[in-house]
């Protein structure tokens, strides 16, 4: 082995390290059929701020936040409406603003997160590489801010 | 050898190349010959009329009844079952929906596996699937299976061995285009077209290569003339169904870029035109107050030269689609006289729920009658100008919910394979008969992502005897339109049917029984109830002098996507599958093959 080859090789277990340290703080999050662990390499995206802080709290930081929720309105009619309906009423798939989960884990944001990325059952494929994972928290945002349930089962509301 | 080629970008610019390249001269068609002998059940449309018959008749009307399960095999796989085995001397060849398995069995022990082929796709392609993963089956020639992916792959498999010979990406999933079609081998090429109109897909059929897997030519259903591969007399006969420039005219600015018009359905073949036939579907979005005009050439029925692609005709059946009405479905080749002459016909029942009979040589419409009379999007077809007479009160546009619409967006026929028994002039067609509430809204495209831009709520029809029935199968004869007797069921007989010379009409139903009616007055002489319900229609082979029928089990599709809701949950029955929330009282999902001997 050559020295070059040898200095790629320690700087790559140094970057698996150091990334895997930057990770240490994360949630683990499971696939919601297999349960397990999502694999979150090789995407072609940089994670946001809010990407960020949701991987380590589980809390949707746009939750709040009147104009990202707009904005997943929209990405929600192209990504989603297909199946779930114009106002997630329910079409194809379930509806998604009722207090009904035909997972009971996407009561949680951290829930309905790991069921976007990684898909379910049925026509939910994984939406891995279709949206960003930044994307994802947007359209999450918007569908939590139709609901229509119960509020002692929006399990999401943190505060 | 094994070549991944890319091909989805494959441009109209090669066209004009390949045309100088007359495809060579091939010898006596092996699958042609394979046809002939009823023994084999080459093809999904049982041949390359599309008739769907069988002209085995030892299962006949004196001893259906004694019909018994021969032996099953399960695929390992849930979701919808659309198609049909095939079966090429000896051997068997099954092919499952998502993740596309393939296995072939030897008739002789079929309780052992020959060969399976497995493909690893990447799962988010399920997605960006329309209406369940299905799919509609595979293609035999000359010693390969063609199969498809949902992917967009489109393969080629040794068919002794199972090897992949060739693989091509036909249709591109980063864009929401999928394939969930049964190829269609001809002439030394297989032919085959893409899903993804909901995502705005813009449609094309490719013929590749069978040996190489190389495209010989594409044609599109929109945009500039050149790309939609028009003969320089197309439409000659016909000048008023519209000739040259409007692929892009009937379109506001670029839309047809984004337009649809994928065909995902059946084709046809003449050998003595050399001429094939197919459907493109639906324009894109939904929502048609996004887009003004014709839209052609969506919802047409083609007419192109098998060596070349260029277009003879096409006749738009129905232009700026209101309703979901894709044309993609099943084309049926018939010899009948009209007025006294023989004449070479093309049968068609379409999702707006009118039979269309067309001379398949020039495009001409011979007749144009409604399956049923609760189609009230049209008041009829004007036989002399090609148009419908739409009835402005079951339009759709925004800002409106139009309700009690006939037929619903599944049609009162989808991808179904119907029957035609040429000793009685006879089709049999699998019917829907569900009618709906429908409401669009605005959304922006997004490559990749769903392009449709309407709510729907969909229930039975007006015409069943309890007035709950969402199906039925229909004898009807195509020259004239007269319906010659009804068979009522309960769901969508969303497979189609088989005739054989046996005197019978088999199909399968939504809730899982397969069923033999006679052919003569459509009253039922034999059931079977299956694991679980059916989606393709069956078919019938002989294997050492014994007379089979076979048929894929397992329910899905577009009326069956709804099984995957938790009966539990209140907004199971709301919208598109809302109309089958009973499915889930009589079915569960499954998947296989049945075969029934005497």
């Amino acid at each position: 082995m050559s020295k070059g080859h040898k200095l790629m090789v320690l700087s790559a277990l140094l970057a698996a390290v150091v990334s895997a340290m930057a990770m240490a703080d994360d949630l683990i999050f499971r696939g919601t059929i297999s349960g397990e662990m999502l694999d979150f390499s090789g995407l072609s995206e940089v994670e946001t701020p809010a990407v960020k802080q949701f991987k380590q709290t589980g809390v949707n930081p746009y939750n709040s936040n009147a104009e990202i929720i707009h904005h997943g309105e929209s990405l929600f009619s192209t990504a989603c409406s297909g199946c779930h309906g114009h106002l997630a009423e329910g079409k194809l798939g379930p509806a998604l603003s009722d207090d009904y989960w035909t997972y009971p884990k996407n009561m949680t944001d951290k829930g309905l997160f790991e069921t976007i990325f990684g898909g379910a059952e049925g026509m939910m494929g994984p939406q891995r590489g279709r949206l960003t994972q930044d994307e994802m928290l947007q359209i999450m945002s918007w569908v939590r801010s139709i609901y229509t349930g119960d509020p002692d089962k929006a399990k999401w509301i943190t505060n | 050898m094994k070549s991944i080629i890319t091909a989805a970008g494959f441009g109209a610019a090669s066209l004009a190349l390949t045309a100088m390249f007359p495809a060579a001269a091939f010898a006596a068609d092996s699958l042609e010959a394979l046809q002939a002998n009823s023994s084999n059940w080459t093809m999904q449309t049982g041949d390359y009329t599309g008739q769907h018959y069988s002209k085995l008749s030892q299962i006949n009307t004196g001893n259906v009844k004694n019909l018994k399960a021969a032996w099953s095999f399960s695929t390992g796989l849930l979701h919808g079952h659309e198609g049909a085995p095939l079966i090429i001397g000896d051997m068997m060849y099954i092919n499952t929906p998502f993740p596309n398995n393939t296995f072939a069995l030897n008739l002789a022990e079929p309780e052992k596996i020959v060969w399976q082929h497995k493909p690893k796709q990447d799962a988010s392609v399920k997605s960006v699937a329309c209406c369940d993963i299905v799919n509609r089956g595979l293609a035999y020639d000359d010693g390969r299976i063609f199969k498809t992916q949902l992917d967009g792959h489109m393969v080629a498999l040794d068919a002794k061995t199972g090897k992949e010979l060739w693989k091509m990406e036909n249709c591109d999933p980063a864009v929401g285009s999928t394939i969930t079609q049964a190829p269609f081998a001809v002439k030394g090429k297989v032919l085959v077209g893409c899903s993804g109109a909901e995502l705005g897909v813009r449609g094309y059929v490719t013929a590749y290569d069978q040996k190489t897997g190389e495209i010989i030519w594409r044609s599109f259903a929109t945009g500039p003339d050149n790309e939609l591969n028009l003969s320089k007399d197309f439409n000659k006969d016909n000048p008023h169904y519209g000739q040259f420039g409007l692929g892009t005219k009937t379109w506001e600015g670029e839309a047809w870029k984004i337009g649809g018009g994928t065909n995902w359905g059946w084709y046809a073949y003449d050998p003595k035109l050399n001429l094939f036939y197919y459907g493109s579907g639906n324009p894109a979005p939904w929502n048609e107050t996004m887009r003004p005009g014709d839209n052609k050439w969506t919802m047409t029925i083609w007419a192109r030269d098998v060596d070349t692609g260029a277009a003879k005709w096409g006749y738009q059946k129905t232009p700026h689609d209101e309703w979901d009405f894709a044309g993609v479905n099943q084309m049926i080749l018939t010899d009948q006289p009209v007025d006294g002459k023989v004449t070479p016909l093309l049968t068609h029942v379409d999702r707006n729920g009118i039979m269309y009979t067309l001379n398949r040589n020039t495009g001409s419409i011979v007749q144009a009658a409604k399956v049923d009379p609760a189609v009230n999007v049209f008041k009829k077809v004007d036989l002399k100008t090609g148009l419908p007479v739409r009835d402005p009160e079951f339009s759709t546009r925004m800002d409106h919910k139009g309700t009690n619409i006939c037929p619903s967006a599944m049609g009162f026929h989808n991808q179904g394979l119907d029957a035609y028994d040429p000793d009685s002039r006879t089709f049999f067609f699998g019917l829907n008969h569900i009618c709906m509430d429908w409401e669009p809204f605005m959304l922006p495209y997004r490559a990749g992502q769903f392009f449709v831009g309407a709510t729907l709520a969909m229930y039975p029809g007006p015409n069943g005897p309890t007035k709950k029935e969402m199906g039925q199968v229909r004898a009807m004869d195509g020259v004239t339109g007269a319906v010659k007797w009804t068979k009522w069921e309960k769901f969508s007989v969303w497979g189609g049917t088989l005739a054989t010379k046996g005197g019978l009409v088999f199909y399968n139903t939504l809730d899982g029984k397969i069923k033999a009616l006679d052919k003569t007055n459509g009253k039922e002489l034999w059931n079977f109830k299956m694991p679980s319900g059916a989606i393709g229609a069956p078919m019938s082979y002989s294997y050492k002098g014994k007379q089979f029928v076979a048929t894929n089990y397992g329910v899905g599709g577009w009326p069956g996507v709804g099984l995957v809701f938790d009966l539990t949950d209140p907004s199971a029955g709301l919208g598109a599958v809302g109309a089958f929330k009973e499915l889930q009282n009589y079915t569960q999902m499954g998947g296989g093959v049945m075969v029934f001997g005497l």
